[in-house]
C-alpha cells in the first residue's frame, strides 16, 4: 500500500512537467542582435546601433532564409549603454540580447575621446561572449552596419568574419577580441590594439591596426605597418610581401612570408634611454618572381634573402619609431619584458618607463630564410 | 540511525581536497594575487613552505592523543568549560565559513544565470540538499565527494590551460611582487589560503586508520597546495596586478576564456555546474562537522537530527541583507584574521598545553 501510494505520488509530481511554462522565455522573444555599434553623438550622447537580422527567429520561414543577409540597424541616442538598451527594448517588440553578438563596432571619433566606461560596462554583461571581435571605424559605426552587408556573406554569424578573419591569411590587421582587448586596457604590460576598418564606396575593409594608449585610440598602422606589428608579436600567421626584383629591376618579386622562430626582443638602458634590440627571423616561399629565375643556385637564394632581409629591416624599424615617436604607446609590450630584469616593482619604478619610452632606439636584425619557392624551381 | 562511519584514506583526502577546491572557486586566489601581485609565486612558496611545517607540527603534537581532535584535547586539558568554549569557538568559524561560501556562490548564480530568481531559491535548493545529504550521513557524502574530486581537479587544470596562449614570463615579474615587505611581511597573512589546516585539528577521530593520519596530511596538503599554485598563476596571467578592479569569481572568468574552436564555446556552464555540485558537498561535510562539534558537547548520541537546527541557522545567516562590499570585508579581512588566529593560534597552543600537559602526567 505505501509503495503504492508512492508511485501514485510520484506520478501526479511528473506530471506538471508535461504542462507548459506560463513565464518561460524561449528564443522567439529575444532580439539576437549580430554587432553592436556605438558612435558619438551632440550633446555628449552615445549613439547606441544595434544589427539584426530582419526575419525574426522562431519565425516559421526555412532555415536557409531564416539567416539571409537582411538586417535591420536600429539607432538611439543615450547616455549609457546600458540606458540605449533599455531604450531600445522599450521601442522594440523583443528584448536585446548580446549572447550571440560577434562584433562590437566603435568609431574613431568616439574611440579617441576615451572608451574604457563602455568597456567596462560591457566586461560586466554577462550576455556578451569574450570572443566578440571589437573593431574601430574610421566612419561610424552605423555606417559600417549599413554596408557590411555588402560583402554578399548570407550566414548573419559570419557577417563580419571576412573583417576579423583576414589577419589568418593576408596579416594586414590583428585579431582583437574583446576579452584581450578589456585584458589590454586593464593591465600596464601592453597598449591594447583593434582591428582597424574603412568604409569606402559601401564596401568595409579591414585596413590596419587601430593603436591605444590606455583608453584613448591615438592613431592606425597601416595594412604594411600591421605585418611588422604581427612579426614582432609572433602573431603573423602567413602573409605576402612584394619587394624589388634583385636579378631584375624592372620586376617584383613575391613571397609568402611566415614565422620559423620565435622573434627575440632584449632591452638595455643606455644613458636613460632604452636600446631595444630585436631579432626576427622570417621563413620565405617564392611565388613569383618575373619571367627568368633559378633558385637552385645557392647564390641566387642568398641575394634574395638578403633583399628581404633590408625590406624588413626598413619595415621594421619605419613601424618602431612609428609606435614609440608618434604614438607613444607599448603595444608590443617591451615594459613587461624589461621588467622582467628587476626584483620588485619598486626598483622598476624608479626609471619611469613611461616617459622614457619615447626615447628608445631600435636595432633590428633579421634573418630570413628562403626554402622553396613554389611550383617551379629553375626557367 | 548513528553515523558510526569512519572515512577511508582516499575518501578522507578527497574531503580535504574537495574543500580546497571550493576555496578556489572562490576569490581566494583573486585575494592572494592582489595583495602580493607579480611576487604571488615567490610569496605562495613561502606560505606554503610555512603552513606545511604547521601541519608538520599538528600531526606530532597529535601524535599523543590517540583518535583525539582538538575538541577532546581541550576536555583533556582544561576540562569541560574549555572544550565548550573551543566548541563555540570551532562553530563559529564554520559557520562563518559556510555562510560566506553560501552567500558569495548563490550571489555569482545569481548574477550569471539566475538574475530572474530571488536569491532565497537557490539558497534553498542548496540547503535542502545539504540536510537531505546530512540527514543520510558521511558515508553518502564522503562517497559523493571520492566521485566529485576527479572532475573538481580537472576543471581546474583546463582553466589553467584556458590562459596558456597568454603565458608569459612577464606576468610573473618582478619575481619578488611590490617590494619584499608586501612579499613576506603583509605576506605572510596569505597563508590563510590553506584553510585546509583547520580540518586537521578535527580530522584525526573520522578516520578509520588513525595511524595514516600523517600520510592523509602530507598528501592532501601536497596537492591541494599545487591546486592553490596552478589557480594563482592562473590569475596572475589574466588579471592585471596594478589595478583595484575586483571579479565577482576569478575562476568563472576564467573559464570563460576557454573556447573550444569555434564550434564550442561558452563551455563555462558546464563548469559551474560541476561547482555547484562541489559547494553542495563540501557545504554538506561542514554541517557533519558542525552538527559533530555540537554532538562532543552535549553528548547526544545521534547528530543527524541537529542537522534541521545546523541547516536552518545557516539558512538564517544566509538571508542576512548583507551587501558586496560588506562581504568583501568578511572574504578579505574577518574571514583572513579568524583563520590565522585558529590555526596559528587557539588550536596550536591547546596543543601544545595538551602536550606539555600528558609529558607531566607521565613524569
Amino acid at each position: 500500500m505505501k509503495e503504492k501510494c508512492l508511485v501514485i505520488l510520484v506520478l501526479i509530481i511528473s506530471l506538471f512537467t508535461f504542462t507548459g511554462c506560463y513565464y518561460i522565455n524561449g528564443i522567439d522573444q529575444y532580439y539576437f542582435i549580430v554587432s553592436l555599434g556605438l558612435d558619438s553623438a551632440n550633446n555628449d550622447l552615445l549613439k547606441i546601433s544595434v544589427q539584426v537580422s530582419s526575419n525574426p527567429s522562431g519565425s516559421s520561414q526555412d532555415s536557409n532564409s531564416s539567416q539571409s543577409s537582411n538586417y535591420k540597424i536600429y539607432s538611439v541616442e543615450a547616455r549609457t549603454i546600458d540606458e540605449g538598451i533599455s531604450l531600445l527594448n522599450n521601442a522594440l517588440n523583443k528584448k536585446i540580447n548580446l549572447s550571440h553578438c560577434s562584433t562590437l563596432l566603435i568609431s574613431e571619433e568616439l574611440a579617441k575621446k576615451g572608451i574604457r566606461s563602455h568597456i567596462s560596462t560591457l566586461s560586466n554583461n554577462t550576455e556578451l561572449r569574450h570572443s566578440c571581435d571589437v573593431i574601430i571605424s574610421s566612419s561610424s559605426s552605423y555606417d559600417v552596419m549599413n554596408n557590411v552587408a555588402n560583402s554578399g556573406e548570407v550566414f548573419s554569424a559570419r557577417l563580419y568574419d571576412y573583417l576579423t578573419n583576414t589577419t589568418e591569411y593576408t596579416g594586414f590587421t590583428t585579431k582583437s577580441p574583446f576579452g584581450k582587448f578589456f585584458q589590454a586596457l586593464d593591465n600596464d604590460y601592453y597598449e591594447p590594439t583593434a582591428i582597424y576598418a574603412q568604409v569606402t564606396d559601401a564596401t568595409v575593409q579591414s585596413a590596419g591596426i587601430a593603436v591605444f594608449k590606455h583608453d584613448f585610440m591615438v592613431g592606425h598602422l597601416d595594412a604594411i605597418n600591421s605585418i611588422a606589428h604581427l612579426i614582432i608579436t609572433n602573431d603573423l600567421n602567413s602573409t605576402i610581401i612584394t619587394t624589388n626584383n634583385p636579378f631584375d629591376e624592372a620586376e617584383q618579386l613575391d613571397l609568402e612570408i611566415s614565422l620559423y622562430k620565435k622573434t627575440d626582443i632584449n632591452i638595455d638602458l643606455i644613458n636613460g634611454s632604452p636600446l631595444i634590440s630585436i631579432s626576427v627571423y622570417p621563413e620565405g616561399t617564392i611565388k613569383s618572381s618575373g619571367s627568368t629565375f633559378n633558385y637552385i643556385s645557392d647564390e641566387n637564394i642568398n641575394l634574395v634573402e638578403k633583399t628581404v632581409n633590408t625590406y624588413f629591416e626598413n619595415l621594421l624599424r619605419e613601424y618602431l619609431y612609428n609606435i614609440s615617436k608618434n604614438f607613444n604607446s607599448d603595444i608590443i609590450g617591451f615594459k613587461g619584458l624589461y621588467r622582467s630584469v628587476f626584483a620588485t616593482k619598486e626598483d622598476f619604478n624608479e626609471i619611469h618607463w613611461d616617459e622614457i619610452f619615447q626615447d628608445s632606439f631600435f636595432n633590428v636584425s633579421v634573418f630570413t630564410e628562403v626554402n622553396s619557392s613554389n611550383l617551379f624551381n629553375k626557367e | 540511525m548513528k553515523n558510526t562511519y569512519k572515512l577511508e584514506n582516499k575518501e578522507a583526502i578527497s574531503i580535504i581536497l574537495i574543500i580546497m577546491i571550493n576555496k578556489l572557486i572562490l576569490n581566494i586566489p583573486y585575494y592572494i594575487v592582489n595583495l602580493t601581485g607579480t611576487g604571488s609565486l615567490v610569496n605562495l612558496i613561502y606560505i606554503g613552505i610555512i603552513d606545511l611545517i604547521l601541519s608538520l607540527v599538528i600531526i606530532k603534537l597529535l601524535e599523543k592523543f590517540q583518535n583525539s581532535d582538538i575538541l577532546d584535547v581541550s576536555y583533556f586539558l582544561a576540562g569541560n568549560k574549555l572544550k565548550n568554549i573551543v566548541g563555540i569557538i570551532s562553530i563559529s568559524l564554520f559557520f562563518l565559513v559556510s555562510f560566506i561560501t553560501l552567500i558569495d556562490f548563490c550571489n555569482v548564480l545569481h548574477t550569471i544565470y539566475f538574475s530572474n530568481f530571488d536569491t532565497i531559491y537557490i539558497f534553498l535548493f542548496f540547503m535542502i540538499g545539504i540536510l537531505i545529504s546530512n540527514l543520510v550521513g558521511i558515508k553518502s557524502i564522503s562517497r559523493t565527494i571520492s566521485f566529485l574530486v576527479p572532475f573538481a581537479i580537472i576543471s581546474v587544470i583546463i582553466s589553467f590551460f584556458a590562459v596558456w596562449d597568454d603565458f608569459s614570463i612577464q606576468r610573473f615579474t618582478p619575481i619578488f611582487g611590490k617590494d619584499f615587505y608586501t612579499t613576506f611581511g603583509l605576506g605572510f597573512t596569505n597563508s590563510f589560503s590553506m584553510y585546509i589546516i583547520v580540518y586537521y585539528y578535527f580530522f584525526k577521530p573520522l578516520l578509520a586508520n588513525p595511524k595514516d593520519f600523517k600520510k592523509i596530511t602530507i598528501i592532501s596538503y601536497l596537492i591541494s597546495f599545487t591546486l592553490l599554485f596552478i589557480t594563482v598563476s592562473s590569475m596572475l596571467t589574466l588579471f592585471s596586478t596594478t589595478t583595484n578592479n575586483e571579479p565577482i569569481n576569478s575562476l568563472f572568468l576564467l573559464v570563460r576564456q576557454i573556447e573550444l574552436g569555434k564550434f564550442l564555446q561558452r563551455v563555462d556552464s558546464l563548469f559551474i555546474l560541476l561547482w555547484i555540485l562541489s559547494i553542495f558537498a563540501y557545504l554538506s561535510f561542514v554541517i557533519f562537522i558542525i552538527n559533530r562539534i555540537i554532538k562532543k558537547m552535549t553528548n547526544i548520541s545521534n547528530e543527524k537530527i541537529i542537522s534541521f537546527s545546523t541547516c536552518s541557522i545557516l539558512l538564517g545567516l544566509a538571508l542576512t541583507p548583507i551587501n558586496i562590499s560588506k562581504i568583501h570585508f568578511i572574504e578579505n579581512v574577518v574571514y583572513k584574521y579568524v583563520i590565522l588566529s585558529f590555526i596559528f593560534g587557539i588550536g596550536l597552543i591547546i596543543l601544545i598545553l595538551g602536550n606539555i600537559k600528558k609529558l607531566r602526567g607521565n613524569k
